[in-house]
């Protein structure tokens, strides 16, 4: 029971945290980040992955009455889920705007560079590996 | 304390009238509902902030918020292990209290909840005010709601918010010595384009 819980605390985190990234992304105009090129499609993926999972949690006690995640245990699983929404976030969106910056020059590092690249075309471009992009 | 008691009977007292009032109440007094709301508005400003320099702000703050939350934790988990206060559904007479949640089993005072939205809050606000006073209103808003669905009396979230004053400044005195740590973590978040 307690693992079907976690679960499903990590999932709406991490669904949730989606949509954030998305959002963020968009407010920054981080392009590299982005899953649709529309920003209203951004918009959109946002409204349906961060209010559902909301609302989730706003009724959570309706479905268990006694709470059963703990702080510390709720601290780990956001950290985890968490984690994991921007790692999958910035691979799909690596895959996604693939062929989307065909500037091949330094984008720079920190946040701003995936203004105008990938996370992996990024991090090839600035370390300085052969790049194929 | 009679006017907490007082306070207490005033606030828990608006409960039980209107049902629709009452779910909303107990949405966010629930243990997950704000706190992720505020977790996930910290990760809006690390990614969204616009402006550089105040991006550079924003992500010192959240560090300090997420230092401030795990202090407000250590130091209620301490708090109740050298007192316990009975909770109000409890202690008052039966009938008397509109409960309209499970019921806790751990000190009434501080409240945790209180203390880790108020940790957040500080933190915030001592680097950017205008975020900061909105995590303010969403503590207040989530300590009255745990005294309106009967967990708490007021004491325990005024308690609460001390206690994450408290935990703010041992974030920020953590966060001084850390200094060279912590800059290092930023700069390996910056190198991997995270920060």
């Amino acid at each position: 029971m307690y693992l079907d819980l976690f679960l499903k605390y990590c999932l709406a985190v991490f669904v949730a945290a989606s949509g954030v990234v998305q959002l963020a992304a968009e407010h920054n105009k981080l392009n590299g980040v982005l899953f649709f090129r529309n920003k209203i499609w951004t918009y959109l993926f946002a409204c349906v992955t961060v209010i559902p999972s909301l609302y989730y949690f706003f009724s959570w006690n309706e479905r268990n009455a006694t709470g059963v995640v703990e702080g510390a245990q709720q601290a780990g699983l956001f950290v985890v889920s968490l984690a994991a929404a921007i790692l999958v976030t910035l691979l799909l969106s690596s895959l996604l705007n693939y062929r989307r910056f065909p500037d091949k020059k330094d984008p720079g590092t920190g946040i701003e560079a995936l203004k105008s690249a990938t996370l992996i075309q990024a991090l090839r471009r600035h370390y300085g590996a052969p790049s194929e992009d | 304390m009679k006017i907490d008691t007082d306070i207490f009977y005033f606030i828990n007292g608006l409960s039980g009238k209107i049902p629709v009032i009452d779910e909303l109440f107990k949405g966010i007094a629930n243990d997950y509902f704000l706190m992720i709301t505020c977790c996930l508005v910290m990760v809006f400003l690390w990614f969204g902030t616009t402006d550089l320099q105040k991006r550079a702000k924003i992500h010192i703050a959240v560090v300090n918020a997420v230092i401030a939350v795990g202090m407000a934790n250590a130091s209620v988990a301490l708090s109740d292990f050298l007192y316990f206060r009975i909770r109000p559904f409890n202690a008052l007479p039966a009938g008397s209290v509109n409960l309209l949640y499970y019921q806790p089993t751990d000190s009434s005072f501080p409240s945790n909840f209180a203390a880790v939205l108020f940790a957040i809050a500080f933190a915030l606000l001592f680097i950017n005010r205008k975020f900061g006073l909105i995590f303010f209103f969403i503590a207040l808003l989530g300590g009255f709601a745990r005294i309106y669905v009967g967990i708490h009396y007021p004491l325990d979230i005024v308690g609460g918010a001390a206690y994450g004053l408290f935990a703010c400044y041992l974030a920020y005195g953590i966060t001084y010595i850390l200094k060279p740590v912590i800059a290092y973590l930023l700069r390996v978040l910056h190198n991997i384009l995270l920060a």
